[in-house]
């Protein structure tokens, strides 16, 4: 499976993040020998199998785990914002959004 | 099907709507968190550590938000499902804390409802709903407080929303707004949504095409932020107008999100042109499935409260009023009850039915317009549904006659006194004394004679004159029927 | 050497309980040892100061006969459990100053039962990886040397601070997370004990999360008793958690000494590839000769889809993490590298803030969940991943438990870079699976190579049966008498 430059490109976009500009062609080529490796999955017959999201889907536990509807956290700002990079009057500021 | 073709000058053109409907859930706290909702408080105060995703956070599901989905879609008649995921869908966005809204994509909570609307020519049409699912709504930016920052609110961050999908069954402008009208009663009816567009928690996405009749659907525009009923037909005529010039014109539609402006009732193209989006929705793996059983959905099923459609069946059959009548009662939240007050107060008639359509007249005419002018809801009536069961009784009894009725209600709204105080006071009872209204007969005979010449040569119609002279000298006191008996049994 | 950093915690507990000795003695001593061991960079953040005050409290406790489960216990916490007050950065820089102002549920339960945290433990940026190098922080040095000396070795890792410090007694155990194969592969390459427990059974609230459907919380410690206490008091259920199991917890100090007389033990033969290390096979049949000692039944059996395993893992654990690495954009918290849009702060910010094995496998979980990808790779590993675990439960129709090797070889150099990815990968080839299935596992050194390097075997149980590995962990303890390295060797 070749895994391109415009691909590694198009999930970078997607990720917000960018790789060194020089380990761009050498992670693809990385990125295509994992995944002629992960290919081999296409051997396994899958047939009528469920696809398994969490090792809770074989153990016998309720499966909805709920909460009643009561206010009980909140009223908290100075912790939400006690890490933030920059706040101004309560809220978080960041560069202007044009929609 | 009725069709609804536009005609411009190079023929007709079809208009296919379908709309995304984001409900709030009118629940104390969030989706995931333990934080009120909230419509208006300091920036940040309603917030937990989960909304505002620290690292570390999970979210643990609110039961009565899916309790709220399961009433809707059953009033809805949709298909409740026994087992949904929550997957996220991910994208980076201001307002988006986690990178990702969790949202149900793959396995909504609800499929295939429906809802009835009217339409213009008295028929009803049905609109298929092809989802409701439940999601987390996002924080709000503020954009107008510093010229070159935005600033981060993640109040609304995690509020339950429903999201209530159509198919594109619309055809125009007032079958969309119909279609709103009709789902905020419901919700309102549910309870399960305060459904008030000005204050956001219901907020209305529009999907938009046009195309020739018998070809296939043009490409369709998304308008977001419509948030009034009023708007979603200002918006959609203006789409419509915007789409059909652009293809008489031989160019296309841009499949793409537009912003209602509602100061110029226009829409415009979202300046931040997206990149395709790819949401790499996947099943959260720190939520469990949502597993109902029949016995739990049987039990929300029996605890819907009568709706809409059902009350004005039963006030047609019950009460005789009219499909128009008992619409315009069922048509919110506090009337039918401030109604079946009144009847239940309404004593000594004969005929049930006749008073159960003068209590709907009265509370659609007279009662509707005081409150409208007033500006007050009719549950902040100045008059209680039993003393205007009084007023009525007194017409029932024969003590005021409906124009008296009408001056004791006038006096009654500013003051909120029983009818019989003011009837009293004022003197305002009827005479149905026959002697003193014989007296008051002879007299308008007596001062009109050429018109009894002409009465009685055949110009019928005048006896409608001999009523209104002799109520005009009772000063509006005379029993309009026993004028009727007496002036006919005279002339 | 101070005797007191050499003891366990029931043996360090009568000592105070006879008053020969304090708790702010005990942890003095482990701070010290601390600083003895700096060179090793097994911790990123340390708090002597806060850890003394709570001695002084927990002596009180101890002089009003008020004394805690674990009242005292000198502890390493790693640096993605997040403690109020306590800088937590997951080995990352884009967390470099993140200081929490909550405390995640295990952390609060062993602090609650009187365990002091000595400090925050390195390891792999956001525990991605298997040798405790990509932290932000630098790499953690193995206390263990080959008999040469000639070389730094890696800890093992994700995380490798947490083992490290146990083997080097700068802590008398630790927390670590265990995603696919961090808790046990570094307990192997140090010489100590670590349990990675039944997927639900530790609460992850506050756990800085890598892949949410594999990650979960488990202690290391010197004695298979120790690492027991620790998991008896840091497992139970916990609302804030949805994936957390309603389960009493017992107690599994219980289980120790128990005898195994005629239960059955697996023996995966897909665990042993012709190119298995001579010296972990010499230890795994060893270790098989203590079990029948010890009155077991051994029996061969098979887990056919080992082999697709790691592949697997390799899908779900980048796909979950590409999503749970969104929040950090420079935003809410961490760090930011302004931009002249917001689009550009998160790029600038991620890109400089993750190192390259976290942008390598956000990149890789971002392509599997892709259009056109989902299906493909992420829906298949689901339904792989159902594969792996149905062999498991067949398994455990025939046999108690399971025992391989933790690991396919002992420490290498620091440095000795593994350029080919799926090389690297393979470091984690014996304990992918019990994480994809969420059963527990724990590995118990047996024994040391020729080159003097500890090796470790793992014992893989059903769900819940923590109890069942303990039993068996205690009697392989019992057997190998593996000499923990001595603080003074250091
Ligand atoms: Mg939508
Ligand atoms: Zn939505």
């Amino acid at each position: 499976m070749e895994i391109k430059k415009q691909d590694i490109l198009r999930i970078e976009r997607l990720a917000r993040l960018k790789l060194p500009e020089q380990e761009e062609q050498g992670f693809s080529q990385r990125l295509s020998k994992v995944f002629d490796w992960i290919d081999q999955l296409r051997e396994v017959s899958i047939e009528g199998v469920d696809p398994m999201v969490s090792p809770l889907d074989t153990v016998n536990v309720p499966k909805t785990t709920w909460r009643n509807d009561e206010v009980s956290d909140g009223e908290c700002q100075d912790q939400i914002l006690s890490n933030a990079p920059e706040a101004q009057h309560g809220y978080f500021s960041v560069p202007k959004v044009v929609e | 099907m009725t069709h609804s073709f536009i005609k411009t000058a190079t023929g007709l053109w079809e208009v296919v709507i379908g709309l995304e409907v984001h409900a709030q859930v009118k629940s104390l706290s969030k989706l995931f968190s333990g934080a009120a909702t909230s419509f208006a408080a300091d920036p940040n105060t309603k917030v937990s550590l989960v909304d505002a995703a620290l690292p570390g956070m999970l979210p643990v599901v609110n039961k009565f938000c899916i309790e709220q989905a399961v009433k809707t879609g059953l009033a809805l008649r949709g298909d409740i499902a026994l087992h949904s995921v929550f997957d996220r869908k991910n994208y980076f966005y201001a307002d988006l804390p986690q990178g990702y809204q969790i949202s149900q994509f793959y396995h909504p909570i609800v499929r295939n409802g429906f809802l009835e609307i009217d339409l213009e020519n008295g028929e009803t049409k049905t609109i298929h709903i092809e989802r409701i699912h439940l999601e987390q709504d996002a924080g709000k930016s503020i954009h107008d407080l510093h010229p070159d920052k935005s600033f981060i609110d993640l109040n609304r961050s995690g509020t339950a929303l429903m999201e209530i999908v159509t198919k594109p069954d619309m055809r125009s402008a007032h079958e969309a707004m119909d279609f709103i009208k009709k789902l905020r009663l419901i919700l309102r009816y549910l309870g399960s949504c305060d459904a008030n567009m000005d204050e956001g928690s219901l907020r209305v996405d529009v999907n938009i095409s046009v195309h020739r009749p018998g070809t296939p659907f043009g490409t369709r525009a998304e308008i977001k932020n419509v948030n009034s009923i009023r708007f979603i037909g200002q918006a959609i005529d203006h789409e419509i107008n915007r789409q059909i010039a652009l293809l008489e014109s031989d160019q296309s539609v841009d499949q793409e999100t537009r912003l209602f402006d509602a100061s110029s009732g226009t829409t415009r193209s979202m300046r931040s042109k997206e990149d395709a989006q790819d949401y790499r929705y996947f099943p959260d793996p720190d939520l469990r499935p949502i597993v109902l059983t029949e016995d739990y959905i049987q039990k929300v099923q029996e605890s819907l409260p009568e709706l809409p459609n059902e009350k004005r069946t039963r006030f047609m059959e019950d009460y005789g009023l009219s499909r128009y009548d008992a619409t315009v009662l069922v048509s919110d939240l506090e009337t039918p009850l401030y109604y079946e007050k009144v009847l239940k107060n309404l004593k000594g008639w004969k005929d049930q039915i006749e008073a159960a359509k003068l209590a709907s007249n009265w509370i659609s005419g007279e009662l509707f317009a005081a409150l409208n002018e007033k500006n007050l809801s009719i549950d902040k009536s100045p008059i209680a549904p039993e003393k205007l069961a009084q007023l009525l009784n007194l017409i029932g009894e024969g003590k005021l006659s409906g124009r008296l009725a009408k001056d004791v209600f006038e006096i009654m709204i500013e003051t909120g006194q029983e009818p019989e105080k003011i009837v009293d006071e004022k003197g305002l009872v009827q005479i149905s004394d026959t002697g003193a209204l014989e007296a008051i007969v002879d007299q308008v005979i007596k001062d009109n004679p050429k018109m009894v010449e002409e009465y009685k040569s055949g110009k019928d119609k005048l006896f409608g004159f001999f009523v209104g002279q002799t109520m005009k000298l009772s000063g509006g006191k005379a029993n309009p029927q026993m004028i009727n008996e007496i002036l006919k049994r005279k002339l | 050497m101070n005797e007191l950093i050499q003891l366990s915690y029931s043996a360090l507990r009568q000592k105070v309980l006879n008053k020969e000795v304090t708790v702010q003695e005990i942890v003095k001593a482990y701070t010290d040892q601390m600083q003895k061991t700096e060179k090793l960079n097994a911790f990123v953040t340390i708090c002597p100061d806060q850890a003394l005050k709570q001695a002084q409290e927990a002596d009180q406790r101890f002089q009003k006969g008020e004394a805690r489960p674990l009242d005292g216990f000198p502890l390493a916490v790693k640096d993605n459990f997040c403690v109020q007050g306590m800088r937590t950065t997951a080995g990352s820089k884009i967390l470099e100053n993140f200081v929490p102002t909550y405390t995640s549920t295990v952390v609060q339960k062993l602090v609650g039962a009187g365990s002091i945290v000595v400090g925050k433990t390195n390891m792999d940026e956001f525990a991605m990886g298997s040798s405790t190098t990509t932290s932000f922080f630098g790499p953690t040095v193995n206390p263990w040397k080959s008999k040469d000396h000639a070389s730094d070795l890696i800890p093992g890792g994700s995380s490798g601070g947490s083992s490290a410090s146990v083997a080097a007694h700068s802590s008398l155990g630790a927390l670590g997370s265990d995603t696919g194969g961090s808790i046990r592969q570094p307990a192997a390459l140090c010489g100590v004990v670590g349990i990675k427990p039944t997927y639900g059974l530790c609460s992850r609230y506050g756990i800085i999360a890598f892949a949410s459907s594999l990650d979960q919380a488990g202690p290391f410690a010197r004695t298979v008793e120790d690492t027991a206490l620790l998991l008896r008091e840091m497992a139970g259920h916990d609302s804030k958690d949805s994936t957390s199991l309603q389960y009493q917890v017992p107690d599994y100090l219980k289980a120790l000494g128990k005898s195994i007389r005629g239960m059955k033990v697996g023996i995966p033969k897909e665990y042993r590839p012709d190119g298995l290390n001579a010296e972990i096979a010499h230890w795994w049949d060893q270790t098989i000769l203590w079990l029948k000692d010890a009155g077991a039944e051994v029996v061969e059996i098979s887990l056919p889809y080992t082999k697709y395993g790691l592949p697997t893992y390799y899908i779900i654990a980048p796909a979950e993490a590409s999503s749970n690495l969104a929040r950090y954009d420079g935003v809410r918290y961490g760090l930011r590298v302004p931009g002249g849009t917001l689009d550009d702060l998160y790029s600038y910010t991620r890109t400089a803030g993750f190192g390259d094995e976290v942008k390598r496998r956000i990149l890789i979980g971002t392509y599997v969940l892709s259009a056109g990808k989902y299906e493909d790779y992420y829906l298949r590993a689901q339904r792989v991943r159902q594969c792996v675990t149905n062999d498991f439960n067949a398994a455990y129709q025939k046999v108690d438990v399971i025992l391989t090797p933790t690991t396919a070889n002992t420490a290498f150099k620091i440095g000795e870079n593994i350029t080919d990815p799926i090389a690297m990968y393979l470091q984690d080839v014996f304990t992918v699976t019990t994480n994809l299935a969420g059963i527990p596992g724990i590995s118990v050194p047996v024994g040391l190579s020729k080159e003097g390097l500890p090796i470790g075997m793992q014992v893989l149980g059903p769900m819940l049966q923590e109890e069942k590995l303990f039993q068996f962990a205690h009697i392989i303890e019992q057997a190998a008498r593996f000499k923990n390295l001595g603080g003074h060797s250091l």
